[in-house]
């Protein structure tokens, strides 16, 4: 018995350490994650809010079956929650590319209502979806994701690969999420060599994505802090078949009227162009206006 | 603690005529000169070495002499913006077609001549007129807040421009800089 007392001190002294450890991480993780609640709810303020008005097309253009799909959350709950719009673009040409895109809708609404407050959080459940994906697939597909939360005049968003996010402003458009794709490691890599650019688009196949959903463990691009946004502002959610028949620098000039207006411009404009190869071409139109919903 | 990340690019030009200088003795001090400006092109060498003796040994001396001190070796056709950036306060003081940009809170606004008291999470810009000819404001914002670090940012930022120019037009000089609250990185 007095030979197993100094074990079982160990024992305990060891296991009170662990435990301390233990708590002291969850103490730091939630004080962090409290502190950054308390900087965005105190960011935001109190003020007028914007309210919003939705409007969206989903085409099969030219291919033989639409692999785009989305995700509109329900617009009754936009005071409480705010809206999610999401997008996902399946990647031409891979065998599942239609089922994936549907699959990661599909989970990004079982993830709402989404915390606003909790982005970290949201774009590592979009990892675990993906994650989840590659399991199920083993790269035999994938899809690009697009998404925004807009609550309270301020827009998080998330994004992997190369789906649109544009934000319309003073008659000025922006792609706002970065493009996860070749050609932006090779201007990476040739700016750190003091060089111009132009190899970088040489190959066509250099706007192969680097990151998409069925990849394993994919960088989530997401918004640290959220965007101020304003009295007419326009943002579209949209699968590259829209800014590949209509540039992107020009789509102010189909933001008129009402979200229901915009869209059936751009959609029209789309079909107008009637190009051979048209691409799946889905958006979400979003116009905020002054006034309460 | 400052995070921050530098570029300087010659691209298409024959040479390099910007000029960003940095000194880290206890803060951030930083020059950038527009050398490139269709005003000042090729000129400057002489300006550009005086300015670096004042911010090389800028360590201790008070923001408003260092300006002035910078002020009296420019030329009066001279493009450029002086920064100290610290935890507890941002002094700037820029002339011609160099500015900043603050992003806080969502939002992104002109960087004002004089002193702020900046907040953790703040970011800021400052670049020549041919860094942010082809960006926009909320590119910019955009391209920081999905940006871990002020390099990324500078990188986004980057691609941006090279869609357009392929970097191949003139000089591009700019500085990014993230106020952490943890350690410093370059």
């Amino acid at each position: 018995m007095e030979e197993l007392m100094p074990r079982f001190i160990i024992l305990a002294l060891f296991l009170l350490l662990v435990s301390m450890s233990t708590f002291s991480f969850f103490v730091i993780y939630y004080l962090r994650h409290i502190k950054a609640i308390h900087r965005s709810k105190k960011a935001m303020g109190k003020e007028e809010l914007l309210s919003i008005d939705v409007a969206y097309f989903c085409e099969v253009g030219k291919r033989p079956r639409q692999e785009d799909a989305y995700f509109i959350s329900p617009l009754e709950e936009f005071g409480k929650n705010g809206v999610v719009v999401a997008i996902s673009d399946g990647m031409g040409g891979l065998k599942y590319g239609d089922e994936i895109s549907n699959e990661t809708v599909k989970q990004i609404e079982r993830l709402c209502p989404l915390s606003f407050f909790g982005a970290e959080k949201t774009s590592d459940d979009i990892r675990k979806i993906s994650n989840r994906i590659y399991e199920q697939y083993r790269l035999e597909g994938g899809a690009t994701l697009a998404m925004v939360h807009i609550y309270n005049n301020y827009m998080n968003f998330y994004s992997v690969g190369d789906s649109d996010i544009i934000l319309v402003r003073n008659g000025q458009a922006t792609i706002l999420n970065p493009r996860q794709n070749y050609v932006s490691v090779l201007i990476k890599k040739l700016i750190r060599g003091n060089k111009t650019t132009h190899d970088a688009y040489a190959n066509n196949k250099s706007r192969a994505l680097v990151e998409f959903i069925g990849n394993q463990n994919p960088r989530v691009l997401y918004t640290t802090a959220p965007i101020r946004l304003y009295d007419s502002d326009t943002v579209i959610v949209s699968s590259d078949g829209l800014t590949d028949a209509i540039p992107w620098n020009s789509i102010p000039k189909y933001i008129f009227g009402n979200a229901k207006n915009i869209a059936l411009n751009l959609k029209n404009t789309v079909k107008s162009r009637s190009y051979p190869k048209q691409d799946n071409y889905t958006s979400v139109i979003i116009s905020l206006k002054r006034g309460l919903l | 603690m400052i995070e921050y990340f530098p570029l300087m690019h010659k691209g298409g030009a024959e040479e390099y005529f910007d000029s960003l200088i940095l000194n880290f003795s206890g803060n951030l001090t930083a020059f950038l000169y527009y050398g490139s400006s269709e005003r000042n092109v090729s000129s400057g060498t002489r300006e550009k070495k005086a300015a670096a003796d004042i911010i090389n040994n800028c360590k201790d001396i008070p923001f408003e002499e260092v300006s002035k001190s910078i002020a009296s070796v420019m030329n009066d056709s001279s493009e450029y913006m002086v920064i100290r950036i610290s935890d507890s306060k941002v002094e700037s003081d820029c002339r011609g077609k160099v500015n900043g940009y603050l992003l806080k809170k969502g939002e992104i606004k002109r960087l004002p001549n004089g002193m702020i008291r900046p907040d953790v999470d703040d970011r800021i810009v400052v670049g020549t007129a041919a860094f942010y000819k082809k960006l926009s404001l909320p590119a910019i914002l955009a391209d920081s807040m999905v940006s871990i670090s002020a390099e990324e940012w500078m990188d986004n930022m980057i691609c941006r421009i090279s869609e357009k120019t392929m970097l191949a037009e003139g000089n591009l000089t700019a500085l990014t800089l993230m106020v952490r609250a943890e350690d410093i990185r370059v």
